[in-house]
């Protein structure tokens, strides 16, 4: 039984459906997630038609990697919602994780009883149903417009409950959060749901704010003071203790340090594809690709022994491309750190068909994408990570990580989008252009990104156009 | 080398035919916009070269820039505006390093390096209230042309507070005033003041002189000395403003 990838290329919705059919269908049997409870288990490997046929309508509008990897990392995707459905089915205990990125799903899945999402990723509903959806028709009802961040989807997603069985405990990080998440979760809430709240700390500058002489430094560099680590420890032996509420189980250290040990192995895996991704030339992998692999790192996707095995099937298919200098992208395009993630994932599709391609990222969850640290007592190691978060720190820490990846990835601009009505700090995007001019004199650009760029698109177009007449000139100095 | 270059806008198709040996425009067009861009365009192309007295295969190359730039199937070659007002303005004032462009559907703030190269730039990317569209809206409230806007800002004793930052709301309160008596001058003054300082506002406070303003508003008297108040400075309007980007188009369509 074998299949070979044609040449690397990006393909229609349309494209994939007659190449689907050239896939042994057996090998694709073998794609199967929930393995560990085989009366749950399913392959789920489809045409990428069905999820458009389904409603998933904004998928007629994307182009894909051709790879058989990528169809798995597509179709693993896009069956979380019957995923979490089959595990409550199997018994499992459904976890909502809201604000924190990255950490308490860690502890969710140490127990054996658990499983996380973020409901909050439902903010991409209303891109993926092309607005079929009438989430945001829901929380306009509710008094939650437009002036309030995409992620008022989630209320409405809680309150129709068609996109993601109802949690069973809702763990939602608060203080260190902007207004408008803490305004959704908190209508959630008073839905009737039932949450455990937790309080992520702000990590102040300690030279300026603190007079504190203890301080630890974290792994991302930075450094705070030595009791807001014992506070945020305290702060997830809280959650600990609700999870195992919650699964009728004691969470234990070696429970912690195996969980810590698996989501090291996938932040292994997606740090390598990112470094061939971002790094090489000819380009091995397309940048919408790699925001879903950077996405499953945080999440897991419901099922992280399955997230491991999708993640090393798309990494074996980079690599190989790399090794044979393979590209997907025709040219030598422009080379562009992006910040943020985007509300609408034809963007990432449009920066590469203007001839662009991302070198390297910040989306908001850089420290989802480091180590954590095991020779340290579990929830020590994860509160490290807590404290790591871009998103609780000042932008000039952000704008650091961005110049970071810009150089190291060789990136030739910054691209900043925005979300209209999202931000956790409103003044971010100027305050990371005017630090990346500034430390790298590279050109950044900030654009704003809608649910749907299709009404805008010749804005943009236009945009990505100049910035990119921009750089080859730059280029031209250059020569 | 004799090449052309068509700005297609929202509002009007500009077209320039350029003789670059002579470095000289040999021939300008400016007509409203259509909804069959390409026949329009080609239409108006013929125009062109017609007075100019040139057939279409004197024309070396084309350049086509603007909203419509990517449905001209005869186009050499597509440049986005905002390349193409840079070169357009350098061409006609080489020593400018900040270019404000303001026209019917967006407002744009360029800065120019010391090779009259774009290096950095800044574009209004949601709402109306920063554009042209702004300025008619209101001319259509105040039932007069757009052309007839500076003469009435002339006029104006003390220029109207307007506060709203949407062309929708502005617009309410365009009939509020009215409806308080409030000279028309002042209002469109004040509509002058608070399209300048949206405007401004995208230069993020640095706004390296000479600064040079141009597109189709720049046409209507008041403008400029709006957006000098607002940046604290110096803005000189280019001549023949509306065809700065068509002129842009050609010359690089001739360095090819």
């Amino acid at each position: 039984m074998k299949y070979e990838d044609p040449a690397p290329a990006r393909i229609s919705l349309a494209e994939w459906d007659r190449l689907f059919g050239k896939i042994p269908k057996r090998m694709m049997d073998d794609f199967r997630y929930i393995r560990e409870i085989p009366k749950a288990s399913r392959s789920y490997m489809v045409r990428l038609s069905r999820h458009f046929r389904t409603g998933d309508r904004r998928l007629g509008s994307l182009l894909y990697d051709n790879s058989l990897a990528s169809l798995r990392l597509w179709n693993f995707l896009l069956t979380e919602e019957p995923r979490l459905a089959d595990w409550r089915a199997a018994g499992r205990k459904i976890f909502g994780v809201m604000k924190d990125l990255g950490t308490i799903p860690v502890m969710v899945y140490s127990s054996r009883k658990g499983v996380a999402f973020y409901p909050d990723g439902a903010w991409w509903v209303p891109c993926f149903k092309e607005m079929g959806d009438e989430l945001f028709k829901i929380a306009d009802a509710e008094g939650v417009g437009d002036d309030c961040c995409p992620v008022r989807a989630t209320l409405g997603a809680f309150i129709n409950g068609r996109h993601f069985p109802i949690p069973d405990l809702n763990i939602a990080g608060v203080g260190s959060c902007c207004n408008d998440f803490s305004a959704v979760m908190q209508r959630i809430a008073g839905l009737g749901h039932r949450f455990l709240w937790w309080e992520l700390p702000y990590r102040k500058d300690p030279k300026r704010w603190y007079h504190a002489k203890d301080f630890i430094t974290l792994p991302n560099g930075e450094k705070c003071p030595a009791n807001l680590l014992q506070f945020t420890m305290r702060q997830l032996e809280r959650v600990r203790r609700g999870i195992g509420e919650e699964t009728g189980e004691t969470i234990t250290d070696a429970m912690l340090s195996r969980g810590i040990h698996k989501a090291n192995r996938m932040r292994r895996i997606v740090a390598r594809l990112r470094s061939l991704a971002y790094g090489t030339v000819p380009v091995p992998a397309a940048a919408l690709e790699l925001l879903i692999c950077e996405m499953i790192v945080i999440h897991f996707c419901s099922d992280s022994d399955e997230a491991i095995r999708v993640l090393e099937h798309f990494l074996n298919t980079v690599q190989r491309r790399a090794a044979l200098k393979q590209g997907i992208l025709p040219g030598n395009p422009y080379r562009v750190t992006w910040v943020n993630p985007v509300a609408d994932l034809r963007m990432m599709n449009l920066l590469e068909d203007m001839g662009g391609c991302v070198a390297g990222t910040e989306y908001l969850f850089s420290h989802a994408l480091e180590l954590i640290p095991e020779e340290r007592p579990p929830i020590e190691a994860l509160a490290l990570m807590v404290l790591s978060d871009p998103m609780i720190g000042s932008s000039e820490y952000r704008a650091r990580r961005v110049l970071e990846e810009a150089r190291k990835n060789r990136a030739e601009g910054v691209i900043i989008s925005r979300i209209p009505g999202a931000s956790h700090c409103a003044f971010e995007g100027s305050v990371i252009a005017d630090i990346v001019k500034k430390r790298a004199g590279l050109p950044v650009m900030e654009v704003t990104v809608p649910s749907l760029i299709d009404a805008g698109s010749m804005k943009l177009r236009t945009q990505l156009q100049a910035f990119f007449e921009m750089l080859d000139f730059r280029r031209g100095k250059r020569r | 080398m004799i090449t052309c270059g068509i700005d297609i806008g929202s509002r009007t198709t500009k077209v320039v035919l350029y003789d670059s040996n002579r470095a000289k425009v040999i021939g300008a067009l400016v007509a409203d916009s259509q909804l069959d861009r390409s026949d329009n365009v080609q239409r108006l192309f013929d125009r062109a070269l017609k007075a100019a007295k040139f057939r279409r295969k004197d024309v070396d190359r084309v350049v086509t820039t603007g909203y419509g730039r990517e449905s001209i199937p005869f186009a050499d070659q597509t440049v986005t505006e905002i390349t193409c007002h840079a070169v357009g303005v350098c061409h006609l004032l080489p020593e400018t390093r900040s270019i404000i462009e303001i026209g019917g559907q967006d407002s744009k703030v360029i800065r120019i390096d010391g090779q009259g190269k774009v290096s950095d730039f800044a574009m209004n990317d949601r709402c109306a209230a920063g554009t042209g569209r702004f300025l008619e809206s209101v001319a259509r409230l105040l039932d007069v042309k757009m052309d007839g806007l500076g003469g009435l800002a002339r006029r104006a004793k003390k220029a109207a507070t307007i506060s709203s930052m949407c062309v929708v709301f502005a617009e309410s309160e365009v009939i509020g005033l009215l409806a308080r008596k409030v000279p028309r001058g002042d209002i469109v003054a004040g509509i002058q003041r608070s399209l300048a300082t949206r405007v401004i506002s995208l230069t993020g406070g640095k706004l390296t002189p000479p600064v040079v303003f141009t597109g189709g508003v720049a046409m209507i008297s008041g403008m400029a000395g709006a957006l000098a108040r607002e940046a604290h400075g110096k803005v000189k309007v280019v001549k023949q403003p509306v065809l700065t980007g068509a002129l842009g188009a050609a010359i690089l369509a001739a360095r090819g």
